[in-house]
């Protein structure tokens, strides 16, 4: 299932996807991954990306 | 650049020409001792029912104990060794004995055959050794023989009878070629030229030392916790595709197919074979490179090795060095060297293409590099 939630939170800093990438610490390829709901990051990956983000797990990643 | 790489560069470079200078000297220590204790090469001829001559021999010494590969040939002329095993023994007309004695008249080994062409193995002990034909047109001239010196009377007259002699079917000149030859174990050496040894080895150091100084060793080059992932799927299907396959050439080799070629040669295809599915799964799942690694730098590097070793490949096939007496020979690595790179090369592109089309149909906003 797509990860609209991080997309739009990303879009909303008017980060790119390399941006976002270089930020965490992995490859562009794997934010596109994690985007299309290809890949499931593990914990810690998502709090990286949450704090850049500046949202909470359940906001980015809890499925409502 | 950093101190460490620096470093790191300096200690791969001196490796590099330690190996370069060391190996000769390595191989020096280990020559190949000469393959062929004798060879020899003669003919006879069958005119007007007579064999001239009616037994020839040949002298050979064993300098060391141990297993040698005795290889006896007579191959009637117009023949070759793979059909040779459809000429019937009395349909030559003669028999042939070879007889393969020590210096104290001994026989070591002896085998009765119409044509002839045999390899056999056998433990010999350092000393002098007799290898003679001896040619036989009738039953008492096999009978006086194998009684004296391979059996008792009882066998030899039972051989005699079981061997049934037919008339001479050539009646003008036949000649046919003999060859003996006595090869040492060593002579298996699977790199059979130190040239040829130290080209593989230093050329293989020489790729490493390019790719890891040039191209891979780039400092602060590492993978993120999806790519280490997919890298573990991919290493699983690459290693049960050379599973596979080694399993398969062993079956094609008890089956008698795998003859076609030698055995490194199967043994490099699956092992280029397990190799080509990691690199191609690993490159579409995006996981090849590392992070902000750009892959037109590797992607000029392949090409130039599947070029590189085409080019060799090609000229190896053209001077016949490939296929050797019908048999396939290792000569063909640089071929599936070739292979190997061209196909990843060809898979990158195409995952460049795809990402691309991807990229500007959906709304991402970034090309893959």
């Amino acid at each position: 299932m797509k990860n609209l939630k991080l997309k739009a939170a990303r879009a909303a800093l008017d980060l790119s996807q390399q941006d976002l990438a270089d930020k965490v610490g992995v490859s562009r390829q794997t934010i596109n991954a994690i985007e299309k709901g290809d890949y499931n990051p593990t914990i810690n990956l998502c709090r990286a990306i949450c704090k850049e983000l500046g949202k909470t797990l359940d906001e980015i990643f809890w499925e409502e | 650049m950093k101190k460490s790489v620096i470093v790191k560069k300096i200690i791969l470079s001196v490796l590099f020409i330690l190996a370069l200078l060391l190996t000769p000297l390595l191989f020096m220590i280990k020559t190949p001792r000469e393959k062929n204790t004798s060879r020899w090469s003669s003919s006879i001829e069958i005119k007007d029912r007579t064999l001239s001559p009616q037994s020839n021999s040949i002298g050979f010494n064993i300098d060391k104990a141990g297993e040698y590969t005795l290889y006896f040939s007579m191959i009637p002329e117009g023949y070759d060794k793979d059909s040779i095993s459809k000429v019937k023994t009395p349909g030559l007309g003669f028999i042939t004995t070879v007889v393969v004695t020590d210096s104290s008249e001994n026989v070591v080994y002896s085998s009765t055959q119409g044509a002839i062409f045999l390899d056999t193995v056998i433990f010999l002990q350092p000393g002098d050794y007799k290898v003679t034909y001896y040619y036989h047109s009738n039953e008492d001239e096999f009978y006086d023989f194998a009684s004296t010196y391979i059996c008792g009377s009882k066998e030899a007259s039972q051989m005699a009878k079981d061997i049934n002699f037919a008339s001479f079917i050539e009646n003008g000149t036949t000649v046919f070629n003999y060859e003996f030859c006595c090869l040492s174990k060593e002579a298996g050496l699977f790199f059979p030229s130190i040239m040829l040894s130290w080209g593989m080895i230093v050329g293989l150091l020489g790729g490493i030392l390019v790719a890891e100084l040039f191209f891979f060793g780039k400092d602060g080059k590492k993978y993120d916790e999806r790519q280490i992932l997919e890298q573990g799927k991919a290493f699983k299907l690459g290693f049960f595709t050379m599973f596979v396959t080694v399993e398969a050439l062993i079956i094609l080799n008890l089956s008698g197919i795998a003859t076609i070629a030698d055995y490194p040669v199967f043994y490099q295809a699956a092992i280029f074979l397990g190799l080509m599915t990691y690199v191609i799964y690993c490159i579409w799942t995006e996981s090849y490179f590392a992070i902000n690694e750009k892959s037109t730098r590797v992607l000029i590097f392949f090409a130039f090795i599947a070029v590189l070793n085409l080019v060799i490949g090609i000229v190896n096939l053209i001077h016949g060095q490939i296929i050797v007496d019908g048999r396939i020979t290792f000569r063909i690595m640089n071929l599936y060297c070739a292979i190997l790179f061209i196909v990843i090369f060809a898979v990158l592109l195409l995952k460049r293409i795809v990402n691309s089309k991807k990229s500007s149909s959906d709304d991402d906003d970034e090309e893959d590099d």
